[in-house]
């Protein structure tokens, strides 16, 4: 052990320490983090590393004096709190305490960077859906000092107790792992404080009102339960922002149109807006031009016609309402720049043209949480119907110029009880949105998914659906809240990459190492972090009881995600054969196989659910990329891209750029959605201008009852000057990029404006390209084989 | 299309799995069509990919697939079905 070097000040026992005392009072005077210049002291020193790195007071105190010997020996004037750590961190180092280094060092960032951040954040995020404002700098700091903070105290051992009442232990290095390539960690910035994502019933608010602080509304204030509609929305909007500030992925509504459905009573009776409709446009003429004789005939009107006359104007006004929330909607959606370092929330809706057919007889939950005993959904079908119509119309004429609205995502759901001919003109409106910018998501529940009950989407592509009675009984009581807590993607490429050349077994033990060791224990991680910040109290909304008493949050019901990424390049690099070959697909399939039957075994292990999914991956594919082009060269040919700009294919997707006819892509993705109980959203990319919305209606009901799809969508790639706001569909005849360089170069092609901006569908969502998407995303836009319908 | 197999999928606890298997071996013997049936929790790998790649996943049972010349036709997913009903299913291909 090292002998005890440095004494207490009021110790002067030996003349070694006397010596020492007279080298400390040349030492120069410290800055320290509390904001003032103090006197050296080196038992701060050595108290801070026993207390902080763990060390012994002995191992403290041989690493205090080898700086104070640094210090002397350099004749440095200036010290500060971070120079002295900084040095002993060294000293740590050089001394082989690596773990002790790792517990004393600073998280920081170096100043050069952060001069770089201020001025130029979006150059130092892979984020792509951050855009520049103040908000976003402090976001890029924040996420640089929290991702280091995750790679340093994501733990080497874990401890998990899980509700089986194990409790699992794991030896697992993490941050190793994804910083390796081998394990792709989400939300690394936000793993260590808040949950994932979310998608909620808005009758939990039109239940319980609104209190954004969760609370009680102490530091917001405290709103009632909607009782208009106008207030329905805004607490919708307020609702979906506040809980992404408690959350790090997506937040939606399901059970949207239900929850809606009663505020818009009134609107209906169609019968007699049409009659009334008609009195008016007979009466339309000489009420124009009122003279004495008309006026003599208007008062001879019946009363009861009058009357008509009265109640069309106040349907006119309510309609009018409708729209003006119909408007209102998107609007919220993509102005309330302030989440997460001013980002709009990224908020979706699941919505029909109908009520559910689960839902018709079931009495209506008013504000409050009062059962209705005069009506059930099903009254309010036909309002619903017209809510949908106004809704698809202003999502339809975009902004005040025409802009598309990006958010909120919304997911049309297909379901049988609306495949109805009264029904088909709220879908050709949704279908025209799509032909006009590729914006809506088509939730299928027309082939296997049928059977699902209480299903819906959030954040990019995760689906669910009710696995239980009680899970039931939630969704048709408005206490739903589905959604994930983490998800981890093990990279199938590099398992495939080590064992390349070796028979699939030794791929099979490669990438279940990889799963077992690495991915599942991350997700528990994130499991126990929930954990804490509800028992902390953290995150206040956490802990927020439901109507049914139930915690907002249950960590024990969110699901740990294992996501997929690069099937195409690992199947080619495992059986020789590309993936839409039948040998790639059977592969592929056995894989997904594999990965379920551990999620199945790890799901009975801890009573937790982990589901298979599509990893969304807007980061993960170039990042994953450029690590295996770098640590594997034998796989370099099997990449897509061209370095640097490298990338992977997203979860089980055909190659974007594979040649092969439209349908055949897309049931050769189709097939996997089975397997991806967690989501699996799939991509028909439209060059197309403008497809015909009804003959595009009949493609899209064709596609979900024939094939086995889930969730899909048709990416339309749309320009937007913000000088001369014209617009259009990319014109892909007319352009063509070398580089994601050149595409950066795009200028408007009416008035030349360098800021034209070109959206398109990065992953589960659309953003703009020029700003926000990276280099190897840049460079699969470009690979993307664009088909025409032909509808 | 010409049907060439009937595959019947039931598994245990499957209240209409029986009525299904019954209306199933029925229509085989009139109309001469082999039939195979399967539980469905114990699924022979290559018939659950060729299931998959024909985009058909069963999800719930009783299910019946009609094998034909050039595919599968799933006829029954999950719902209760009569001899008369499949019969006429066959009838009109
Ligand atoms: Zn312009």
């Amino acid at each position: 052990m090292v002998k005890p070097v440095f004494g207490r000040a009021e110790e002067e026992s030996s003349r070694e320490e006397k010596d020492e005392s007279f080298w400390y009072s040349l030492m120069p005077t410290v800055r320290t983090n509390r904001g003032m210049i103090e006197p050296f002291n080196v038992n701060k020193i050595i108290d801070s590393l026993v207390k902080e790195a763990g060390v012994s007071r002995d191992v403290a105190s041989e690493v205090a004096k080898s700086v104070v010997k640094r210090i002397l020996s350099s004749n440095v004037q200036w010290l500060s709190g971070p120079m002295i750590r900084e040095m002993c961190c060294s000293v740590l180092a050089e001394m082989g305490l690596v773990e002790a280094r790792k517990r004393y060092t600073r998280i920081g960032i170096p100043i050069y960077d952060l001069n770089e951040m201020i001025i130029n954040p979006l150059q130092h995020t892979w984020n792509a859906n951050l855009q520049i404002n103040p908000e976003t700098i402090a976001k890029v700091i924040y996420d640089r000092v929290m991702t280091e903070h995750t790679y340093l105290t994501l733990p080497g051992h874990l401890e998990v107790n899980v509700p089986t009442g194990k409790t699992l232990s794991f030896d697992t290095n993490i941050a190793d792992a994804h910083l390796n390539g081998d394990n792709y960690h989400k939300d690394r910035e936000y793993t260590s404080i808040r949950d994932y994502c979310a998608s909620w019933d808005p009758r939990l608010f039109v239940i319980m009102g609104l209190e954004p602080d969760g609370l009680g509304g102490m530091h917001s204030s405290s709103a009632g339960p909607p009782k208009h509609l106008a207030v329905f929305v805004n607490h919708a909007a307020i609702w979906l922002a506040s809980w992404q500030s408690n959350m790090s992925g997506g937040q939606g509504f399901h059970n949207w149109m239900e929850s809606i459905a009663w505020y818009l009573r009134g609107l209906k009776q169609e019968e007699a807006l049409k009659s009334a409709a008609q009195l008016v446009a007979e009466m339309n003429q000489p009420l124009l031009g009122l003279t004495d004789e008309l006026y003599q005939r208007f008062t001879q009107v019946p009363r009861e016609i009058i009357q008509s006359i009265v109640a069309y104007v106040l349907k006119r006004v309510s309609q009018r309402e409708v729209e003006q929330a119909c408007q209102h909607t998107p609007y919220i959606a993509t102005q309330q720049y302030v989440a997460r370092g001013g980002q709009v929330p990224f908020t979706s809706i699941d919505i029909g043209p109908g009520i559910k057919k689960e839902f018709m007889n079931e009495p209506v939950i008013l504000p409050g949480g009062k059962i209705s005993e005069k009506y059930v959904y099903g009254d309010f079908i036909d309002e619903v119907k017209t809510y949908f119509i106004e809704f698809m119309k202003v999502m339809y004429y975009g902004d005040r110029y025409g802009k598309l609205f990006n958010y909120p995502k919304l997911n049309i759901e297909l379901r049988e009880e609306w495949m109805k001919p009264e029904f088909e003109e709220a879908y050709v409106w949704a279908a025209r949105l799509t032909a006009k910018y590729g914006l809506p998501y088509f939730v299928n529940y027309l082939n296997w998914r049928k059977t699902v009950i209480g299903g819906c989407v959030s954040c990019c592509s995760h689906t669910w659906g009710a696995k239980t009675p009680e899970q039931v009984e939630e969704y048709i009581s408005g206490n739903a809240v589905y959604g994930a807590m983490q998800m981890d993607t093990p990279n199938p490429v590099a398992s495939a990459a080590r064992t390349m050349g070796r028979d699939e077994d030794a791929f099979f033990d490669d990438f279940g190492r990889i799963i077992n060791e690495v991915t599942v224990p991350s997700l528990l991680h994130r499991y126990e972090v929930v954990k804490r910040i509800k028992r902390l109290g953290l995150a206040p909304l956490y802990n927020v009881k439901r109507p049914s008493g139930k915690d907002m949050i249950v960590p024990e019901e969110r699901e740990l995600l294992i996501g997929t990424i690069g099937f195409a390049e690992m199947v080619e690099i495992v059986t020789g054969y590309p993936l839409w070959h039948e040998e790639g697909l059977k592969f592929a399939v056995k894989v997904l196989k594999f990965m379920n039957g551990l999620a199945r075994e790890w799901s009975e292990e801890t009573g937790l659910i982990f589901e298979v999914t599509r990893t969304p991956a807007e980061s993960a594919a170039g990042k994953l990329a450029r690590i295996l082009y770098e640590r594997y060269p034998e796989v370099r040919p099997y990449l897509r891209g061209k370095y640097p700009n490298v990338y992977l294919t997203n979860s089980v997707h055909q190659p974007v750029d594979a040649d092969i006819p439209l349908a055949e892509r897309i049931k050769k993705e189709a097939m996997f959605a089975p397997l991806l109980g967690g989501g699996f959203l799939q991509h028909i990319f439209l060059s197309d201008v403008q497809p015909d919305p009804y003959a595009l209606w009949k493609f899209i009901v064709k596609v979900a009852r024939n094939t086995l799809t889930a969730y899909f969508d048709f990416t339309l790639d749309i320009w937007v000057c913000p000088d001369c706001h014209a617009q259009g569909t990319f014109d892909w005849r007319n352009n063509h990029f070398d580089s994601p360089k050149e595409l950066v170069e795009f200028k408007c092609p009416k008035c030349g404006s360098r800021r034209a901006e070109i959206y398109s569908r990065i992953t589960g969502y659309l953003q703009g390209i020029k700003a926000t998407w990276n280099d190897p995303k840049k460079q699969e836009f470009l690979d993307r084989r664009r088909y025409n319908l032909n509808v | 299309m010409k049907v060439s197999k009937l595959l019947v999928f039931t598994q245990e606890n499957c209240p209409n799995c029986p009525v299904a298997k019954k209306a199933a071996e029925k229509v085989s013997e009139e109309f001469h069509i082999p039939l195979e049936v399967f539980d469905v929790t114990k699924l022979p790998e290559e018939l659950e990919f060729e299931l998959l790649q024909n985009q058909i996943y069963i999800a719930s049972t009783p299910a019946i697939v009609a094998v034909g010349e050039d595919g599968m036709q799933l006829l029954v997913l999950g719902d209760p079905v009569s001899y008369e009903e499949l019969r006429n299913m066959l009838i009109k291909g």
